[in-house]
């Protein structure tokens, strides 16, 4: 029934359909979940469907919108990926054997979850999959920061640059870290740190004795003391409403003029616009920013055109064994649900 | 100013360093030496040189003329932009700066292997360039966990590897001399006596060992061959220790995944060389050394040396001449 929509579906690719069409008997057994698109830059790759596949026939968000009767009473669970598609009461009220919306990543601050919560619908997320992947992210944005890579590879390569010996960078080694969240990431971060000798300072709402001992790190219960002491600081935050907005234009006077600040949580953590003035009175060195507001920018936005500003396209997660493993885990705590089994990486409402 | 001693210095930016350098000494920067030599050659008593200058080699064609030299410092590591054998046999004394910037150059090590493993260039790329969409799937290399061979296992290579460790790095090393057990088990580094047995383990490579006869063309067609396909190469050390045309074959045909280098053979290469037209390459002007400190640093150290030598004093940081077996690569 639901296999010749698939079979004629535009969103999924011939070599897919082939595969569909080879696998009918066992999909006919495996539940029906709603996903968003297929999109190389913007949503999932065509390389993590077989994975979902493996667990789930998959309604594609533009069927379901097409036909939404065909879909509706089948779809037992939710697969979102970069925050799509949007779980509205609308969309909750088409779908009455809904068990769970599993995100596929860390983040939940795009669900609401008092919805979910009132309608009784699980919800799980991926908190620890990717974390490695995200440390050793922001590490790269850190040391790629302070010794200018993006600058000496176009001085090497692009032939309308010249070649100059002489792009001094920040000294890495020795120098002040402050992690703003030790959470899963946040700590792998601080050891990463220590293997670069800097010293480590960190605040978080809580303290966390254990793992200060463990890498003999420093606390610091008020944020706005542990900024002038150091030389990077990077936000590892979930976005809350007591970390929406936590750092402004005066966090930003509080930093050294020569620290640099690099943002891996999410943009809304950053009060944006006070974080382009600062850039562009020197109050602080310079910025990276792996999320920004929106994503992507628009072309003219200052940040796009500040040399002492980096951006990059929401890449903290993405190794390959790190994106497929949180599509994995995902499918894992969907697929629990719908059995009524423990949800694994479940999210208590 | 008549009591201090001339020296002619050749250093990539001379602007960084002059109040250092003519705090102790009169200075003639090499571009005016150049103008009219003969104003300057008996009365100049030490050489400042570093390896990006535009004088790329001290040899007989300028010590011919200096009949009152008594030091060369080279601010670097490197010493085989000097012809140490003529200095040597004309008692000239020599110097370098081994130390200052390990930290630094390691550093940066790290730094390209990240940045290459994570592919930050396309990342930014990506972001920044209106030309180029905006990816939310860039996929990089991972890190934590993986193997890194660490070609070279000096002050810079150790410490490299101690970096490396933080990631949660497996440590292979190469290099003719072992370290001890317990420098090993701090950062869990296994030996190899042979590079061409270790390449195979390797996700990482990073080359880290001087420019030595035994170290020329170390890395070439055979090399690429027994590395991994998704493996990805480090220079930080010279560009001569890769055969330069192998390594653009190997790129070429995703022999190896990708590479990131510090140094080539020129510097800068031909507008229409090769490596500039590869997507997985990431080349960087010679910057291992390249903080404020670091470099300030090497000058000050530099300086410090040529004084000595200019006064007959004990030199710090003195390159002797070889009396023991050749190829220490410490």
């Amino acid at each position: 029934m639901g296999l010749e929509k698939l079979l004629t579906c535009p969103s999924i690719r011939a070599g897919e359909k082939y595969r569909a069409s080879q696998e009918m008997a066992s999909l006919e057994d495996k539940p029906m979940v709603l996903t968003s698109h297929v999109d190389e830059l913007n949503a999932y790759p065509q390389i993590f469907v077989p994975v979902i596949k493996k667990y789930f026939r998959i309604v594609w968000w533009a069927d379901f919108e097409n036909d939404q009767e065909r879909y509706a009473n089948e779809i037992q669970g939710i697969l979102v990926n970069g925050g799509l598609p949007k779980i509205t009461s609308e969309l909750l009220d088409t779908l009455p054997n809904l068990k769970i919306v599993s995100t596929l990543g860390v983040g939940t601050d795009h669900l609401d979850l008092q919805l979910l919560k009132s309608r009784g619908i699980k919800v799980s997320s991926v908190p620890d999959v990717s974390s490695d992947c995200v440390a050793d992210w922001g590490m790269t944005l850190l040391v790629a920061a302070a010794r200018k890579l993006p600058e000496a590879m176009k001085s090497a390569t692009d032939t309308a640059t010249p070649f100059n010996y002489n792009i001094l960078g920040k000294k890495i080694t020795g120098s002040t870290l402050g992690i703003v969240g030790l959470g899963r990431i946040g700590y792998r971060i601080a050891e990463r740190a220590l293997g670069f000798k800097m010293r480590v300072l960190y605040n978080d709402i809580t303290r966390r004795p254990e793992k200060e001992a463990a890498l003999s790190l420093e606390y610091y219960s008020s944020l706005d003391k542990l900024l002038p002491n150091s030389d990077f600081i990077i936000t590892v935050v979930p976005l809350t409403p007591q970390t929406h907005g936590m750092m402004g234009r005066e966090q930003f006077k509080l930093m050294k003029k020569s620290a640099i600040f690099i943002n891996i949580a999410r943009a809304p953590v950053v009060q944006q616009d006070e974080l382009v003035e600062a850039l562009q009175s020197r109050t602080i060195q310079a910025a990276v920013l792996d999320v920004t507001s929106p994503e992507p920018l628009p072309p003219h936005h200052p940040l796009l055109h500040m040399p002492n500003v980096i951006i990059t396209p929401h890449m903290g997660a993405n190794s390959l064994e790190s994106r497929r493993g949180v599509v994995e885990a995902g499918c894992e705590s969907c697929t629990a649900a719908i059995q009524g089994k423990a949800i694994p990486r479940e999210v208590v409402l | 100013m008549a009591d201090k001693p001339l020296v002619v210095a050749s250093l990539a930016d001379h602007e960084l360093y002059v109040k250092i350098v003519e705090e102790h000494f009169r200075v003639v920067w090499w571009e005016d030496y150049i103008k009219g030599p003969e104003k300057y050659n008996n009365d100049i008593q030490g050489i400042l040189v570093d390896a990006y200058g535009r004088l790329k080699r001290v040899d007989g064609s300028l010590l011919d003329h200096l009949p009152n030299l008594k030091i060369v410092s080279t601010l670097s590591v490197g010493t085989d932009h000097l012809d140490l054998e003529l200095l040597f046999k004309r008692g000239i004394k020599v110097s370098r700066v081994p130390d200052v910037s390990s930290d630094c150059v390691a550093d940066w090590g790290i730094t390209l292997l990240v940045g290459m493993a994570r592919r930050i260039v396309e990342g930014v790329d990506s972001a920044k360039n209106p030309a180029t969409p905006f990816d939310f799937n860039i996929m990089g290399k991972k890190i934590t966990g993986s193997t890194i061979g660490v070609v070279g296992f000096g002050r810079i290579g150790y410490k490299i590897a101690e970096r490396a460790y933080g990631f949660s790095m497996k440590v292979l090393y190469y290099d003719v001399f072992r370290r001890s057990e317990e420098e090993e088990k701090k950062i869990g580094a296994t030996y190899y006596s042979s590079v061409d047995e270790m390449l195979p383990h390797c996700d990482f490579v990073i080359l880290i060992v001087p420019l030595l006869p035994t170290t020329r063309g170390m890395i070439g067609k055979k090399q690429f061959e027994l590395m991994k396909n998704s493996a990805i190469l480090v220079n930080v050390a010279r560009a001569q220790v890769i055969d330069q045309d192998a390594l653009v074959e190997a790129l070429k045909n995703k022999t190896i995944r990708s590479a990131a280098i510090d140094v080539t053979y020129p510097e800068p290469l031909p507008d229409d060389h090769p490596l500039r037209f590869l997507d997985n390459i990431i080349i960087t002007p010679h910057m291992g050394a390249n903080s404020e400190e670091s470099r300030r640093g090497v000058v000050v150290a530099g300086v410090k040396s040529c004084i000595a030598g200019v006064k007959g004093e004990p030199i710090p940081n003195e390159v002797l001449p070889p009396t023991q077996k050749p190829g220490k690569l410490h």
